[in-house]
């Protein structure tokens, strides 16, 4: 897997995207890297990369943040595209199934972030339209939710309950079965 | 006292959950792993509420996970889901918004419904005169096709179609025809719609006839009548019994066929009208095969084995259809052991289902429980007198009242 990695590698090291945070800090980039962004692929498509992509909406910190896990689903994702092209053997599987945990143990550890921090990646996400990240943080907001009574979840995000008490009782009659 | 500018977070840059965006709130909530977790979310907040309670974003969450169990049919009626099954409090729900003795159907009124297929919410009703019903009340064996009234409805929605009898010009000229199984199949549209299809499947001396109606049209017509002669099953030995054919429809619109004579399982391919055929199905004495077909086409077949006189060990062999094509070989999948002291029997088959009924003697109450053939887990689904040997013709998988939509 590492030779046929490496030539994708090498490839993509050829062309290097800048990004730019709302706060005006550049990230160069290798366009593999970039590319995981639908919204980055299409300006590229487009040609309209030169001078940097400006990009208003994300901040530096949180734009360091997608880059890293951008650049390691760039990496696997080349991977996987060198060994299932051409080989198919045991050890290859051996090799794609460890470096499927890796990635696994490393989304557990990106996801180590407050609260704040995981809406704003949620917003990135979406706005540079990262699929696998979109549904990572996602999941994890859901998750958190999973078997929380109305109460625990509002407590937990700090919600206040607009709900007139008529409206509250009508949903509960209709709902009764979701909290028996 | 908190003003906005001041948020109780304190740092005025973090984000609250509030802040996202309605279609990112619904990409959260789509990943919740159960109704009942949606629905504590929705009675969090007004905003989380209206995003819930959205008509397609509701679509959108049945779309991606498989409704759960939450009951059974039997030709004589409908029983939930019991605790401790997950599904029961759901069950519950359900059984207080619906109809399942279907009242609002308009019938004779000597006429006695039989329940005979679940699919999508849709539940199919035969309404037999007096004349095909024994003295018991169970029913006759042998019916003629168009004799009894067929009827569509959902039990949520109290919606109906009736479905005309099969006409005389399709019938007329093949003599004495014999109605066995009636089905629902799904169009091969989105089975969110409220199109479906209604199969009768028929026989006579020489042929299978396959009788197909459609919702779009309004009409029935004949899908396929082999002979018994180009199936390869032999033409039908005098005696069997009715009950032992078994007909049903996969999510693609194959037909899966057991004839009481033969040990072969036709397959019809409803679009394409092409037939195949299994090897012999493997049987023993003690255990009569089942055939489970589950939502994706694969096709299993189920042996109940009961190995001590005492039964205090029972398993259940599930065996696949190597590669999913009919020529292929059976396959011991796995082994799955029963819960001992009991005697099992089988109740019946559903898409992706094995109903299994348990008796022991010291108890008031057999225990019926549910084997999904493709994880093989096996759920116990309630509790039953044990006067009764009800057969299962279909389940119910759904989402609860509040979350779901008129399929009619």
């Amino acid at each position: 897997m590492a030779s046929a990695g490496s030539g994708d590698e090498k490839a993509a090291a050829a062309a290097m995207i800048t990004l730019i945070s709302s706060d005006n800090e550049k990230f160069e980039v290798t366009e593999a890297t970039a590319t995981l962004s639908q919204t980055i692929r299409h300006m590229i498509e487009d040609g309209c990369t030169d001078g940097g992509v400006p990009l208003p909406n994300v901040t530096s910190k949180i734009l360091a943040r997608v880059i890293e896990y951008c650049k390691k689903h760039a990496t696997a994702a080349a991977g996987e595209e060198g060994s299932s092209s051409s080989f198919s053997d045991a050890a290859f599987l051996e090799v794609d199934r460890a470096f499927l945990e890796e990635l696994e143990e490393f989304d557990d550890a990106f996801l180590e972030v407050d609260r704040a921090t995981l809406f704003d990646l949620i917003l990135a996400a979406n706005y540079l339209d990262i699929k696998g990240l979109l549904n990572l943080t996602c999941q994890k907001v859901a998750d958190s939710v999973k078997g929380k009574t109305p109460e625990q979840i509002r407590e937990m995000y700090n919600i206040v309950n607009d709900l007139t008490p008529e409206e509250e009782a009508e949903i509960r009659r209709e709902t009764q079965w979701a909290f028996e | 006292m908190t003003s906005p500018e001041q948020p109780i977070a304190g740092n005025r840059q973090a984000r609250s959950i509030s802040t996202l965006p309605d279609e990112l709130l619904a990409e959260i909530f789509l990943r919740l792993p159960t109704p009942a977790d949606l629905a504590r979310a929705s009675a969090t907040c007004s905003v989380f509420h209206r995003i819930v309670a959205d008509r397609s974003f509701l679509r959108r969450f049945r779309a991606i996970r498989p409704p759960p169990l939450l009951g059974f049919a039997t030709y004589d009626g409908f029983h939930t889901a019991q605790l401790p099954h997950p599904s029961a409090p759901l069950a519950r729900a359900l059984a207080a918004a619906a109809d399942f003795s279907y009242a609002f159907i308009p019938r004779e009124r000597s006429s006695s419904c039989f329940t005979r297929d679940i699919r999508h919410g849709r539940v199919l009703v035969e309404f037999r005169p007096q004349d095909l019903v024994d003295p018991d009340g169970l029913m006759l064996d042998r019916v003629l096709v168009g004799k009894v009234q067929l009827a569509v409805c959902d039990p949520l929605s109290r919606r109906y179609v009736l479905i005309p009898a099969i006409p005389d010009e399709l019938t007329a000229q093949h003599g004495c025809l014999f109605q066995t199984c009636v089905l629902l199949a799904p169009t091969g549209e989105d089975d969110e719609e409220t199109s479906f299809r209604v199969i009768c499947m028929s026989w006579s001396k020489t042929k299978l006839f396959l009788f197909v109606f459609s919702s779009i049209t309004g009409q029935w017509c004949i899908a396929a009548s082999p002979c018994w002669g180009t199936l390869g099953t032999g033409v039908p030995s005098s005696r069997f019994c009715d009950d032992e054919f078994f007909c049903l429809a996969d999510a693609r619109g194959r037909l899966y066929i057991m004839l009481p004579w033969s040990a072969k399982l036709v397959i019809l391919d409803t679009l394409s009208m092409e037939f195949s055929m299994t090897n012999n199905i493997p049987s023993s004495p003690n255990a009569h095969p089942r055939i489970v077909v589950s939502a994706d086409g694969s096709l299993r077949m189920v042996l109940l084995r009961q190995h001590n006189e005492d039964d205090s060990i029972a398993q259940s062999h599930i065996l696949k259809l190597n590669d999913g094509e009919p020529s292929g070989e059976w396959q011991l999948e796995s082994n799955i052991p029963l819960p001992g002291q009991y005697t099992y029997y089988v109740l019946g088959v559903t898409e992706g289902f094995l109903f299994l009924g348990a008796h022991n003697s010291l108890q008031s109450l057999d225990e019926y429980f549910s084997l999904d053939v493709k994880t093989s887990e096996l759920k116990k689904v309630c509790g039953m007198k044990q006067d009764l040997l009800p057969y299962v013709v279909g389940a119910y998988f759904g989402f609860p009242p509040s979350m779901s939509e008129p399929c009619l």
